[in-house]
């Protein structure tokens, strides 16, 4: 910045010019509002308040006794002030000032007040006061919707980063633990924030992530899903390469395993990165039910991951390419309940699928009110009606119907939808190909997912690259015992400054 | 993390050495073995591993001789910058047999078995294609997914080999050089040249290991060869258990064993399975010598390494594999007779006479400097 430029945005001393520059500037801001008042010996001198009031709580005593305070340091009161002392004040009091802000420049005044500060100023004084009221209403603390859990911790994230951050630093107190800040966008101003425990974390995974966020700060950032988008590796690649949280617990083990979580301002969603494939097969809730029960549910969902993708394309590859393959009675019961449907079973399960993907779809958007109707006329679609239309088989509807609720088993939505998407493949593959199309297909997923990588990392990680180490928490859950002994865990008790048990 | 696509650890070259020997062949040669040994195909294939640890013994002599540097490189320095060309361009014809051999018969498989109206093109086309995107994908994406698929591979094979212990008579297995020593070196002869001698081919992926610290890359590779061998000679004792004397007469022998198995109404039909097994092994052998060919061409005539000629490469690889076999039999023929005698005559000849020159040079050196000591 010139000195040039410096001097005009300046303060100036005289504060009708400052009032009207400013006001040039908030004009037609409903909500910014001046206020002028007097102090000094027979009210002689003029100050003038500025504040916005949808993010300001203007009625606030704080600012009243603050101010009080102001006069105080140089043992005066607000009678007897004259703008003299007050700049002496000021420039000497500059750090104790608390909690007021010194601002110098027109930039700071704009900014302030646009933070929900009370701005004031002082007739023959370069300088203006800030006072931090923000008092903008907000969500409540509650309980994560699309994170219920039976144990454990109930409290979800909120818009509010700053309280976010409390949730957070009251899980980790350590030093270790960083939290880093970016501001993005020329409007907006929305501040990104990251955090990561140091030494955990893995530096080249750190320096990529920096190096890739860094550039999304000349853009305007509105929820967490910008910055995935903007980091990831591959665009057109179905799978999440993120994941996102609204539990608390879930990032602060995020934290502690090495991974980096990323806040911006008026989300609530906490992105976790680098993910993998693996981790969206697991909840916080696993580490808190009995290690036997949470296997149990790994296998399940491991099976729900399997059904979701490609039950459909293998009833499709079965029944039309190798009807040898199945059990001569379970054959004739096929065969009996598609007598007299006209569809061959690829039309017949994409009919079906994309009707149960419309009434998905229909029944997210929909008003709640409205929302049960949807189900009635759902339940009617693909169900009875269907059947006795001839447009479906029962068996068809059973298929349909069980991979809808194993795509609903799948514990990350991200993970679910692109296996929805990822099923119209299959079947189109199983319909051309039978079973040799689904293996095609599927030795492509798996192509594309050994080749892709998240942060540098690959994403099929502890898979393959194969880590025999990380199976203790894949389709099976160790005793806490056992897990909690791991070198992870050794490591954050080095960095705790505790020596590990042998 | 490491910016260095390109390298693999030992682990991941032993598992590679495991796909690219077991790869195709554990559904394929228990066939045309017992079809020549009768009983004693298994001891055909137990001295045939011998010939395969003598190749490999050689290759890792070489390969630690040299430094790490690939076949192309050392047969420069051997025999000269010119002689390479030949010897390289021999390599290649061998390779573009191999890749399409193993391409062409999924889709022999496949027509004459599963999908009988269904032209053998289609799976020539999309088998080659698929070795294509992954061995573009490069070396370490090839590594991790095979490791994954092999026990995958195994797993299937094996299920199938241990649901049909029932039907299994031990019996079969004598009399043992029922007809004198001659079947025993026919099936001798074949195996030692697929899949076993086919190890010096594999040569040319030992210069992508990095080895760690501590680390022997011949211990590795003997076990893993070791294993391999052990999963073929397992599945065609199995076969001649079950089948007798009839096991030379069916084609695709371990499929034809997952047809037997019946155990309860819960375990049958089992076909599919060992259909999933022989597409990962095809698919993975394929790519490994698709990658191979491509590596020995950018390095014999010093191209860019910037997958370019992949896709040419892989057409040119369907073309052949749709052309190059007039009929099942011409197919038995070329693979089971020309083949092993490619192997071990020009492949296996090579390595011998590399280690030989390697052998002579590195003992002239050594007197040398003890010559100049004493």
């Amino acid at each position: 910045m010139t000195t040039d430029s410096r001097k005009t945005n300046a303060l100036h001393d005289d504060i009708t010019f400052n009032r009207e520059k400013l006001e040039g500037v908030f004009s037609r801001c409903g909500d910014v509002h001046f206020q002028q008042w007097n102090y000094g010996d027979g009210f002689a001198f003029q100050a003038v308040s500025v504040y916005c009031s949808s993010l300001a709580d203007y009625s606030s005593h704080l600012l009243q006794r603050a101010l009080e305070k102001i006069p105080g340091y140089e043992s005066e009161d607000w009678n007897s002030m004259t703008p003299e002392k007050l700049r002496r004040c000021l420039q000497v009091n500059n750090a104790s000032l608390q909690p007021f802000s010194l601002l110098e420049s027109f930039e700071n005044v704009y900014e302030s007040v646009m933070h929900g500060f009370i701005v004031i100023l002082f007739d023959q004084v370069n300088q203006a006061l800030g006072f931090p009221t923000e008092s903008a209403a907000r969500r409540q603390i509650t309980e994560p919707v699309n994170e219920p859990a039976v144990h454990g911790p109930r409290e979800g994230t909120t818009e509010d980063l700053s309280l976010n951050l409390t949730l957070l630093r009251s899980r980790i107190r350590n030093p270790a633990f960083k939290f880093e800040f970016l501001q993005s966008g020329a409007v907006t101003k929305s501040a990104i924030c990251f955090g990561y425990l140091d030494e955990v974390v893995n530096p080249d995974v750190l320096a990529e992530f920096r190096r890739r966020v860094e550039s999304i700060t000349d853009y305007e950032v509105l929820e967490t899903s910008y910055i995935d988008d903007w980091i990831q590796e591959s665009t057109l690649s179905p799978f999440p390469q993120v994941r996102y949280t609204e539990r608390t617990d879930t990032a602060a083990a995020a934290v502690l395993d090495g991974k980096i979580i990323v806040l911006v301002e008026n989300s609530p969603m906490i992105m976790i990165c680098p993910a993998f494939l693996v981790d969206f097969m697991g909840t916080a809730e696993d580490y808190y039910v009995r290690s036997i029960f949470s296997s149990f549910i790994r296998m399940l969902r491991l099976l729900a991951f399997i059904i979701a993708l490609t039950l459909p394309s293998l009833y499709i590859a079965l029944s039309t390419f190798h009807p040898e393959l199945i059990p001569t009675v379970l054959l004739l019961a096929i065969v009996d309940s598609r007598e007299g449907i006209p569809f061959p079973a690829f039309f017949e399960a994409l009919i079906m699928e994309a009707s149960f993907e419309l009434l998905r779809e229909a029944g997210i958007r929909l008003p709640r009110t409205v929302g049960s109707a949807v189900s009635i006329v759902g339940a009617l679609v693909i169900g009875q009606a269907a059947i006795m239309a001839k447009i479906a088989s029962p068996i068809m509807v059973i298929v349909v119907a069980l991979t809808g609720i194993a795509s609903f088993a799948i514990p990350h939505y991200d993970l679910a939808i692109s296996l929805r998407l990822l099923r119209f493949p299959y079947m189109i593959a199983a319909s051309l190909l039978g079973g040799y199309g689904l293996m095609v297909v599927f030795l492509l997923t798996l192509l594309h997912l050994t080749s892709l990588h998240s942060l540098g990392e690959p994403y099929l990680t502890s898979i393959a690259p194969f880590k025999p180490r990380d199976w203790r928490d894949l389709f099976v859950r160790v005793p806490l015992k056992v897990f909690l002994r791991s070198p992870r865990n050794r490591k954050l008790l080095r960095l705790g400054g505790r020596r590990p048990h042998p | 993390m490491s910016s260095d696509r390109s390298t693999i650890n030992l682990r991941q070259l032993a598992g590679l050495l495991c796909c690219y020997v077991i790869g195709s062949a554990i559904v394929f040669i228990p066939n045309p073995l017992t079809a020549a040994a009768g009983n004693d195909a298994w001891i055909s294939m137990t001295l045939a591993y011998g010939f395969g640890i003598i190749m490999l013994t050689c290759v890792l002599y070489l390969h630690n001789r040299h430094d790490g540097a690939s076949v192309i490189a050392y047969s420069r320095k051997l025999i000269g910058r010119t002689a390479t060309y030949p010897v390289g361009l021999l390599y290649i014809l061998m390779l573009f047999f191999a890749a399409c051999a193993v391409n062409a018969s999924i889709g022999d498989f496949f027509t004459s078995v599963m999908m009988k109206r269904t032209p053998s093109y289609i799976f020539h086309t999309i088998g080659m294609l698929l070795s294509a995107l992954t061995a573009r994908s490069g070396i370490r994406v090839m590594a991790r997914m095979f490791f994954l698929l092999l026990w995958l591979m195994l797993f299937f094979s094996l299920l199938v080999m241990i649901l049909a212990i029932p039907i299994y008579q031990p019996a079969m297995l004598l009399p043992l050089f029922e007809n004198g020593i001659k079947p025993m070196l026919h099936g001798l002869f074949i195996s030692a040249g697929f899949p076993f001698g086919e190890i010096v081919i594999f040569a040319m992926l030992l210069p992508f290991v990095r080895l760690q610290a501590g680390q022997s890359i011949s211990k590795a590779l003997y076990a893993s060869y070791s294993f391999s061998a052990l999963m073929l000679i397992v599945p065609t004792i199995c076969t001649i258990m079950a089948f007798g004397p009839a096991a030379g007469y069916f084609n695709y022998s371990l499929y034809r064993l997952s047809i037997e198995i019946h155990i309860v109404e819960l375990f049958q039909r089992m076909e599919a399975i060992i259909g999933i097994a022989l597409i990962l092994g095809s698919y993975m052998k394929a790519t490994l010598l698709l990658f191979i060919i491509y590596q020995c061409l950018i390095q014999l005539f010093n191209l860019k390494d910037d997958h370019v000629l992949m896709y040419p490469l892989s057409v040119t690889c369907i073309f052949l594999s749709a052309t190059m076999f007039q009929s099942p039999a011409d197919f038995q023929e070329q693979v089971y007779t020309i083949w092993p005698f490619t192997v071990i005559v020009v492949g296996g000849g090579l390595i011998l006479l590399f280690t030989l020159i390697t052998w002579i040079k590195h003992r002239r050196y050594l007197q040398a400097e003890r010559g100049d000591t004493s």
